[in-house]
């Protein structure tokens, strides 16, 4: 059996992953290179790991609801992400959803 | 910067065919913007990508990060897998043989020694067939377990030391300038020699000169000059190019197998003009020539293949990294 803080350590990432996609979306509203997206997030707290986000921007670039654009930035290439108007509406509908939860949540843990 | 193509080149390695150039563009780019960040405040930079490579992580697990579905066969589950196959290869060709020679013995009632050793060599084909069978059927199992099961294990986690990166390729896609050059020369100069000036190749006696080669030969001599013209061919492409890619060493390895295909075809035709053979008695020269020739081609048909596959596997990178490996323990266990 794992360690209870192994356990606890799990079942975090599980509750910070369906979050993490809503708040990478969220900053993709204006154009991102990988590296500023994590200094972005990293300077408003949320501290994500670069292996964790460079290979979240290419799946969702992959799923359809990003436009990524080379642009040559001195002094070298960068690859930028924007969120396309499928993006732009998934991001809405995500963040209904995640209200929603939130508040369902919230009622449930302060029933007590 | 040689560390970081370096280190590149391995994630290269792992990565899905599709977007690998994408993603290891992008990836550069992205370790080049944060070890700017870091010089600028004053770190060095060799350091500083040191740094950053540690932390981003051996490339293999980079790398995996960007292929949706997970490897076959994991890296913890590896060494179990190949204990069994190994377990299995040996094990199970001599249960074969040995329970055989057993039913042979039985039933044949006066059976000599040679006997037995001759069913024992006779054996061995499907043996061999047998072990190939099973660890194949082992791969299959260890997948399944892996892809339905999911085992997890605990492993010690080894820190990834950038040092112990590969070297950048050195030979592989390289042209050696001489050797298309000589090979230009020759291959023409064969072209020559056997469709222009057949009768210099031949035997001279008192003045008379006696074909050595016969009208089979002949029949052979256009699929010769197809081989040799791609041959002549691709190495003028080699030339101009100044470096191989995956198509052209595509072609060059089915040249390769093409030339060697007719060699066994040469080996095995009766080409030689019998009047001089028996005439001068030179019966050693038709038997030497076709065993040379066929051992010829076969081993430059096996070495077309380990070359062909060693691309895709950098095999020459893993020597010099085990290598390194091996000095660094050295090193450790002296201090």
């Amino acid at each position: 059996m794992a360690s209870k803080i192994d356990l606890i350590k799990n079942l975090e990432q599980e509750l910070r992953k369906g979050t993490l996609v809503l708040a990478v979306l969220s900053q993709l509203k204006e154009k991102h290179y990988g590296y500023s997206l994590v200094e972005r997030l990293n300077d408003k707290g949320l501290i994500i790991d670069q292996n964790t986000l460079y290979p979240l921007l290419r799946r969702l670039d992959k799923h359809g609801i990003l436009e990524s654009t080379w642009e040559m930035v001195e002094p070298r290439p960068r690859k930028y992400y924007q969120l396309n108007k499928l993006g732009r509406d998934i991001l809405r509908d995500l963040t209904q959803t995640y209200y929603e939860q939130h508040e369902t949540v919230d009622t449930l843990l302060k029933e007590d | 910067m040689e560390l970081l193509e370096r280190y590149l080149r391995q994630i290269r390695r792992y990565l899905p065919f599709k977007d690998r150039e994408e993603t290891v563009s992008e990836l550069r780019s992205l370790i080049l913007d944060q070890l700017d960040e870091q010089t600028a405040s004053g770190q060095d930079q060799t350091e500083a990508l040191r740094n950053i490579l540690i932390d981003m992580g051996a490339p293999r697990d980079v790398a995996l990060r960007y292929v949706e579905k997970g490897p076959l066969i994991s890296r913890e589950m590896e060494p179990i897998m190949l204990l069994v196959m190994k377990i299995v290869a040996i094990t199970l060709p001599l249960v074969i043989l040995f329970a055989n020679s057993i039913a042979f013995v039985t039933d044949t009632p006066d059976f000599t020694f040679s006997d037995v050793l001759v069913n024992l060599a006779l054996m061995i084909p499907s043996a061999l067939y047998s072990m190939i069978v099973a660890i194949g059927m082992v791969f299959i199992v260890f997948v399944l377990i892996e892809r339905f099961a999911s085992p997890q294990f605990e492993i010690e986690q080894k820190p990834f030391n950038p040092d112990l990166l590969p070297e950048l390729p050195n030979k592989l896609f390289k042209v050696s300038i001489a050797e298309s050059v000589a090979a230009i020369f020759f291959t023409t100069l064969l072209i020559y020699l056997f469709n222009f000036q057949q009768g210099l190749v031949g035997i001279y006696y008192e003045g008379e000169q006696f074909p050595l080669l016969n009208e089979n030969f002949d029949r052979i001599l256009p699929f010769l000059n197809i081989g040799w013209f791609v041959a002549i061919v691709l190495n003028i492409y080699f030339l101009f190019r100044q470096k191989k890619t995956i198509g052209s060493r595509t072609v060059e390895f089915i040249t390769k197998i093409y030339g060697a295909v007719v060699a066994i075809l040469l080996a095995t035709s009766d080409i030689f003009n019998d009047v001089i053979i028996e005439g001068y008695d030179l019966n050693f020269l038709p038997n030497t020539f076709k065993y040379a020739l066929l051992f010829i081609a076969i081993a430059s048909i096996i070495g077309a293949i380990v070359e062909y596959i060693k691309m895709f596997i950098n095999l020459d990178n893993l020597e010099t990294a085990m290598e390194q490996q091996a000095e660094t323990k050295k090193k450790s266990s002296q201090s």
